[in-house]
């Protein structure tokens, strides 16, 4: 039984119930339990899931790590954890409680096969006591050099194919013999792989124990409700598709900027940096979403194989190129928001020697029909100087400028897709003054979120793990599409190994990039939006 | 006439009486002053006022029928305008919170001295955001009742264009005023306003003589078709229920188990009478969505035995006790497949902010969680009901079977 929505519409209750679609009874096991992940994002998501009544009877969640602890020590740091982190404040003892049932504690390092044997003993008795039904998710919440042996324990130890259900809970078998066991399904966090070799490898690794329809590889930024809404905004009006495309758009920009610097993650950082952290990922995917087709239906694979297009038309800069498309830079010491901060090399657990590249900014090219020539313009970076993530589509100047030097102060219309925060849209273009003489002048039409909706929108990864436990895969990246995305970024890396072509730039802390990447975007005759 | 310091005055949360044919005018008034004095601000920034944002999304009409009181209105007070109690005013400053609206409030007295409609403006603020306070209009009318006729005439022209207007039907059916019946499709203005609102919202559990009313309803729903959604807030606040029972079924094996069904058994809490409207919506759901038809009802003081047919003979039992609220209590599904008997229940918590799930199969223990289900406010139904769009068929079935069971 895979497509539980399935389910879900034969229910007769459900008809008409504007409803928030509730999963089956399952079991989630957490890797890496003891770790931040877990308590700033994944407990709390699951307990506002289950405050909403989104969880089902039975939902439990098993806690993996090598530390010794007993199951009520790991309750209580997750009651603190969740009452410190959670969207919705205060927490509410009785519904902790009932949620803090169906929590278990199991010791082990990933290495020890007798800890998955135990795994699978204590898997097997919630299915009895709480109905899980052999239904399993397995979230990788560890670094990424632990994956291999978890993934590899978890085949050994034969929990990758459920066991039958449990006699007696079964009152008549189901169409379809698959009926008679549970799922399973695995979340990877990012980073997916390093390059597009270790990206492969991993998905072999993964695939030779688990099929790819079990696998959710996690790309957070397509849980946000904003970035959901791009598809939406796109698909869902008439009036923009008709100019969505290299007849009417000039050129497109995609920032995602950070005012903070690597906050005591140097650890991972370090061997990662931003094209890694935030370009294979996060801001290929909000190009894919911009770019895309619309796609034959919203079903996942429909969806995903519309977004592996776009990466697939993506030009592969030659290292020859790559100097003209491409900027590198780190920040050194500057100030924000009035505060001295210090430069990269300066911060605690970065080599003073380190390499790695804190801003990034790219000139792309999507070769297709529909955006031959209009170029893409993405930027990333840390101690900028605010936290901004935007997309904006910058449309063509008018072909004949009918009002003269009046007409020069205007701007090209341009429409923005705000993502965080101030989530909203917003679309630039000419007025005329108030007055006797014809003047114009640029201004914005807004449509903010937080003044038309006035409700909290979930967290990221609320949505993500609902859909994981319903199998619909629509927000997750598939294999060929984040093999895609690595070949793309490992070619701009294979330019980037002379480093007397694309040198390293140093920007201060708190400015927006080095100059290097305002002359980038001023080769084209553009610039970067003022944020 | 609304000068800057009226202006001021209104952004704080006071309303305004103003000449009935100027409405329109006197609020464009109101924004201009208030972009004046940002304007202002831009060059003097910290003279300590805020600027001010206009927001609208919809219109949200209410009727909140005769005046309570005397109904002299002291114009400085800050809250309410005439016909408009504390409570409801904070109930409207919570809606527009969460839908910017344009609010136009009408009321009815019978005082013949004064002239037969007047009018007051405010604009309802909220804190501010980014710096700006997200500021709504609102607009109350307070009409003679012989000049209720006028009505309509005054009000279509008032409505924002191009987005959503609701209709409130705030009046329960116990009259004071000669308009205060709910549901009364013959108030003077309605048939005029009705090809202009989208939603008429009211709250069954309101209804004193629900046999006449309903029918009332279904025959208006049924007239209006498309053109015309009708929200009930006693269905709304049986969304949870409706989830919570929902859920028992997502699976397939325990889908097994609704053919089986044999017995249902609800309890509530009186509202007007001992078995509750909000009961007999929650069984005629439940009865509906299963295809069962009503076979004959049995009806004591303070429980209804309802018997219905479906695949097989299947039985409502609602018992009415406990407060005065009129809500849902508790919830049981009893039903046999084969050998194994299974029953389902919902039951609210003590503390008054959770309930209780529990699905028992055969000799298996019984599986038991405890969920978030807090009383929602009217102001939370109202917006929720806001959130939607069109009409709601399960409701208008559900509604029919209630009729059904009433006669
Ligand atoms: N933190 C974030 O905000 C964030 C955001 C996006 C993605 N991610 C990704 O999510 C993953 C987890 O991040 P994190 O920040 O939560 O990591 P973390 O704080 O370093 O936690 C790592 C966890 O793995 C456990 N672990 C490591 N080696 C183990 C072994 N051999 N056997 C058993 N347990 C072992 C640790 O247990 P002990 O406590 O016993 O050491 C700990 O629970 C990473 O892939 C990261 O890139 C994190």
């Amino acid at each position: 039984m895979n497509v539980t929505k399935d389910h879900l519409s034969s229910n007769p209750f459900r008809e008409g119930l504007r409803l928030e679609k509730t999963p089956e009874p399952c079991a989630v096991v957490i890797f890496g339990a003891t770790g931040d992940l877990t308590a700033r994002k994944l407990m709390p998501a699951l307990y506002n899931l289950f405050l909403e009544r989104l969880l089902p009877t039975g939902f439990s969640v098993v806690a993996f790590a090598r530390r010794e602890k007993t199951v009520e020590q790991f309750r209580t740091e997750m009651r603190e954890a969740v009452s410190a982190h959670s969207r919705t404040q205060p927490l509410q003892a009785g519904v902790w409680r009932a949620f803090a049932e169906g929590i278990f504690y199991h010791r082990s390092d990933f290495r020890e096969t007798e800890g998955f044997v135990g795994l699978g003993q204590l898997l097997n008795r919630i299915d009895r006591e709480r109905g899980t039904c052999g239904n399993r998710i397995y979230y990788l919440a560890t670094p990424p050099d632990c994956y291999d042996d978890i993934i590899t324990q978890l085949g050994l130890a034969g929990l990758v194919e459920s066991p039958p259900r449990v006699q007696g809970q079964v009152p008549d078998s189901g169409p379809g013999g698959d009926d008679q066991t549970g799922w399973s399904r695995i979340i990877v966090e990012k980073p997916f792989g390093h390059d597009l070799a270790t990206a492969h490898g991993l998905n072999e690794m993964l695939l030779s124990v688990f099929r790819e329809n079990q696998v959710y590889r996690i790309d957070h930024y397509l849980g946000k409700e904003t970035v959901q809404n791009i598809l939406i905004f796109r698909f869902g009006n008439g009036i923009f598709e008709p100019v969505w495309n290299r007849r009417y758009v000039d050129h497109v920009q995609i920032t995602a900027a950070e005012n903070l610097g690597v906050e005591g993650r140097a650890g991972y950082f370090e061997p990662t940096g931003t094209l890694r952290d935030m370009v294979q990922n996060h801001l290929l995917q909000l190009l894919a979403l911009v770019a895309m087709e619309p796609p034959a239906s919203m079903e996942a694979s429909a969806v995903r194989d519309e977004r592996l297009k776009v990466f697939r038309s993506l030009h592969l800069p030659e290292p020859e190129e790559i100097a003209q498309c491409s900027v590198r830079g780190r920040y050194s010491e500057g100030s924000l928001a009035g505060l001295h901060v210090p430069g990269y090399r300066e911060e605690p657990g970065v080599a003073p020697d380190s390499t790695t590249e804190t801003f990034v900014a790219m000139r792309l090219r999507i070769d297709n029909w529909r955006w031959a020539d209009v170029p893409f313009f993405l930027r990333s970076g840390k101690r900028l100087p605010k936290r901004v993530t935007e997309i904006s589509i910058q449309f063509k100047r008018p072909p004949l400028l009918l009002f003269g030097e009046a007409g020069r102060t205007v701007e090209p219309n341009i429409l923005t897709l705000r993502i965080q925060p101030d989530e909203g849209i917003s679309l630039k273009f000419g007025a005329k003054l108030p007055g006797q003489s014809m003047r114009l002048r640029s201004v914005n039409m807004d449509f903010h979120y937080s003044t038309s909706f006035g409700v909290q929108p979930p967290e990221a990864y609320e949505r993500l793990l609902l859909d994981c436990m319903l199998g619909d895969s629509t927000l997750f990246t598939r294999r060929d599409e984040v093999e895609a995305e690595w070949q793309f970024v490992d070619s701009v890396r294979l330019g980037w190994q002379d480093t007397s072509t694309v040198p390293l730039c140093e920007y201060q802390a708190g400015t927006w990039g080095p100059d290097e990447s305002h002359a980038l975007i001023a080769r084209d005759a553009r610039r970067w939006r003022r944020l | 006439m609304v000068s800057s310091a009226t202006s001021e005055a209104l952004f704080s949360g006071q309303s305004v009486g103003v000449d009935v044919t100027q409405i329109e005018r006197e609020l464009a008034l109101l924004w201009k002053n208030a972009a004046r004095a940002e304007e202002g601000k831009e060059e003097k920034p910290n003279d300590g006022q805020q600027a001010v944002m206009r927001a609208c999304v919809a219109n949200l009409l209410i009727y909140v029928g005769s005046e309570k009181g005397t109904g002299s209105f002291d114009p400085e007070g800050v809250a309410g305008a005439p016909g408009e109690s504390a409570s409801l005013s904070d109930i409207i400053t919570e809606i527009v919170a969460r839908h910017p609206c344009r609010v136009l409030q009408i009321s009815t007295h019978t005082r013949t001295g004064e002239p037969p409609i007047k009018a007051w403006i405010s604009a309802r603020c909220q804190l501010p955001q980014n710096g700006k306070r997200l500021c709504c209009e609102q607009i109350n009318l307070s009409v003679l009742e012989s000049a209720m006729a006028e009505v309509g005439g005054l009000v279509l022209p008032l409505l924002a264009p191009d987005i959503p207007v609701y209709f409130w039907w705030l009046t329960s059916d116990q009259p004071q005023g000669r308009y205060d019946r709910a549901l009364d499709f013959s108030l003077p203005f309605y048939e005029e306003l009705a090809e202009s609102v989208d939603h008429v919202l009211f709250d069954s559990s309101c209804l004193s003589h629900p046999e006449t009313t309903l029918v009332r309803l279904l025959y208006e729903m049924d007239r209006r078709g498309d053109a015309l959604a009708f929200r009930d807030l006693n269905w709304a606040r049986l969304t949870p229920w409706r989830q919570l029972t929902a859920q028992f079924f997502d699976s397939s094996e325990m889908q097994h188990f609704l053919s089986g069904l044999e017995s249902v058994v609800i309890e509530g809490e009186p509202d007007h009478r001992p078995v509750s409207q909000q009961s007999l919506l929650f069984a005629a759901w439940i009865a509906t969505r299963l295809g069962w038809k009503l076979a004959a009802t049995q009806k004591s003081d303070t429980e209804w035995t309802i018997r219905l047919r479906g695949q097989q003979e299947a039985m409502i039992r609602i018992a009415g006790h406990g407060g005065s609220g009129g809500e849902v209590t508790a919830v049981q599904l009893n039903s046999t497949r084969g050998e194994q008997h299974a029953v389902f229940s919902v039951r609210r918590a003590e503390d008054a902010i959770s309930a209780i799930t529990s699905e028992q199969i055969g000799e298996a223990a019984s599986r038991q969680r405890r969920v978030r289900m807090r009383y929602r406010t009217e102001s939370r139904l109202m917006g929720d009901e806001l959130e939607v769009a069109g009409r709601d068929v399960v409701y208008e079935e559900s509604l029919a079977m209630v009729v059904r069971m009433l006669q």
